[in-house]
């Protein structure tokens, strides 16, 4: 129990009544994990994540590091490392201040670690953060980040609007500098490609319902993929793929729980990414 | 809530509402500015009295304990227009303080933070009540010592010389008077700012509007349906109240006057300058119990008002 980093159980949570955003949604992650939840928008990321911080109410049960996030919101604040997306940087706060700022907040915040990695950036401290370009912020942002020594280092949609060479720096930089065994990170993202590389866990979300939860390294044995063709595909489709695509001519099934070797006489078999993972079981739910 | 996390926010608030710093410090400027650039610059102070005056700074060269009286009243009011100032601007201050972060989504980065609602709505308020009001005291000290010494070079040699008096231990007395009355108008006004806050927080539009408008329209109302006054009144009892209390209006001498009524004026005016006695005012305290139950409701507002 106690070296779970986030524990939920039944969390619910609606706008409207009828119409759930969260929906019975439960999961646990563990230690050194890195975790992407993933899903469409609307689907129910952003709200899974504000009732982890603490910034949402919901009904059901929820630990994060121990702490219940709607009564204890303060204590955990202080553990965790979770600075909201760029866009809501305000622009008339200087850098220099931005750091101050944090500084004097965040009890686990190393100012000198922050000036160190803006130090190999363009952007100046005096600078206003309204004058700042996308891939400065993103360079103050992240400074911020890697300055905060954290347990759990929460991330919603880091890297939304930056062009593909700051989004691999983003996170080339904190896999290779901040990511340890101690630390937990929770990413969601509606970019699933940009991401797969770097998680251990991966966590789908629908429409309020969670329909993945697995270690990446469970994927291959849970998931198979067969390039077929429409002479097989009826015998194939008999064993119950969970989606189907037609790719140039030829068909891809996804399945579940089915060995490589029961589908190798249907055409070439092979592990699914999780970018495909994601589509199958998007387009499933909604079969 | 530590010292240290106290200043970071105090800070914070300095850095995005700059006027709260600059219109004291901007007034005091012009006072000192004005007493240095005055009418009178070259040769000193030219002075054409009436007889009753002449009189009156005739005693004034020889009796101390009025010089006393008269210096403790102008180096006190010096205070006034730098509080209305600061009055002004920390009222635009509080109408923006909780509605700004919510236009520009900033309060999703400061709810991001470990600082909790209860922490930011108190510094808010410290801003507001304490720490500018403070400001606002050493400001005018160091005006009025400003003020002293220009005023002194300009009246020597002059009928209006014993103006020109130093008297260290009053103007001690006097510095710290005013910061007791400091304080009494931070409890006087301790409702409205915790008003202006909660306008604040829920304000959907521009604060001004939504901090005036409502009661305006009030008044109005009552004006109308009723043929009454009676909110007006409470209103303007509320923004004036600490205002009379401390009235150091010297009073209407005619220019007849004699020597003997300017004194007995300066008298009272003297009197009047402490607003101490305010704080046995039953008003008072219920505005200060008031303005701890709003700041209540702004608290838990913020936290409500921060999630979408």
């Amino acid at each position: 129990m106690t070296n779970h980093i986030i524990e939920a159980r039944h969390l619910r949570k609606s706008y409207q009544p009828g119409k759930p955003v969260l929906d019975d949604v439960g999961f646990t992650i563990g230690a050194g994990r890195i975790v992407g939840l993933m899903g469409p928008n609307g689907a129910g990321k952003t709200t899974a994540l504000k009732a982890i911080l603490g910034l949402t109410a919901f009904e059901g049960e929820l630990r994060v590091l121990g702490h219940d996030p709607r009564t204890q919101r303060d204590r955990l604040m202080q553990e965790i490392c979770f600075i909201a997306d760029v866009a809501v940087l305000p622009k008339w706060l200087r850098v220099a201040q931005a750091l101050d700022y944090v500084d004097g907040v965040h009890p686990r915040f190393d100012r000198s670690r922050a000036e160190a990695v803006l130090a190999r950036t363009d952007v100046g401290m005096r600078a206003r953060i309204g004058e700042l370009s996308k891939g400065m912020t993103t360079q103050l942002h992240l400074a911020l980040i890697m300055a905060i020594d954290a347990k759990l280092l929460i991330l919603d949609e880091p890297t939304l609007g930056l062009d593909l060479l700051y989004r691999r720096t983003f996170y080339d930089t904190l896999l290779n500098d901040y990511f340890n065994r101690e630390r937990t990170i929770l990413v969601t993202t509606h970019q699933v490609e940009e991401i797969e590389h770097l998680l251990t866990d991966v966590l789908f979300i629908d429409r309020g319902r969670i329909v993945l939860d697995a270690a990446v390294e469970t994927l291959p044995e849970r998931f198979v993929q067969v390039v077929t063709n429409a002479t097989h595909a009826s015998a194939a489709r008999a064993l119950g793929p969970i989606d189907e695509r037609e790719v140039f001519g030829r068909i891809a099934m996804t399945f579940e729980n089915r060995r490589a070797d029961e589908l190798a006489s249907f055409g070439e078999t092979r592990i699914p990414s999780i970018a495909d993972l994601f589509v199958a079981k998007m387009q499933g739910a909604r079969r | 809530m530590t010292m240290h996390e106290l200043t970071t926010l105090v800070r914070r608030e300095y850095w995005e509402h700059r006027s709260l710093l600059w219109a004291p410090l901007g007034v005091a400027a012009l006072i000192v500015f004005g007493t240095l650039f005055g009418t009178h610059l070259q040769g000193g102070v030219q002075i054409s009295m009436n007889g009753s005056q002449a009189d009156y700074f005739g005693r004034l060269a020889t009796d101390a304990a009025a010089q006393q009286k008269i210096f403790a009243i102008w180096t006190a009011a010096l205070i006034l227009p730098i509080l209305v100032a600061a009055l002004f601007v920390c009222f635009g201050y509080l109408v923006d303080c909780l509605y700004a972060e919510r236009k520009d989504r900033s309060i999703l980065f400061w709810r991001s933070l470990p600082v909790s609602d209860r922490d930011t709505v108190l510094a808010k308020f410290f801003v507001a009540m304490v720490a500018t009001p403070l400001l606002v005291w050493a400001v005018a000290l160091g005006a009025s010592l400003l003020t002293f010494v220009l005023v002194s070079f300009k009246v020597a040699g002059t009928p209006l010389a014993p103006l020109g008096q130093w008297h260290g231990s009053t103007w001690l007395g006097v510095q710290w008077m005013l910061l007791q009355n400091i304080f009494v108008a931070i409890l006087w006004y301790a409702p409205i700012a915790a008003y202006l806050m909660l306008v604040s927080v829920y304000a959907k539009r521009s604060g001004w509007v939504s901090a005036t408008l409502p009661p305006l329209l009030i008044v109005i109302a009552e004006e109308l349906i009723f043929g009454t006054n009676y909110v007006y009144r409470f209103i303007t009892y509320r923004l004036t109240g600490f205002f009379k209390a401390v009235d150091v209006g010297i009073g209407n001498v005619g220019h007849g006057a004699s020597g003997e009524a300017i004194a007995r004026s300066v008298d009272d005016a003297h009197q009047r300058l402490s607003a101490v006695a305010f704080l046995g005012e039953p008003d008072l305290w219920l505005g200060v119990a008031v303005a701890a139950l709003l700041l209540v409701v702004v608290m838990r507002a913020r936290r409500l008002r921060g999630e979408t």
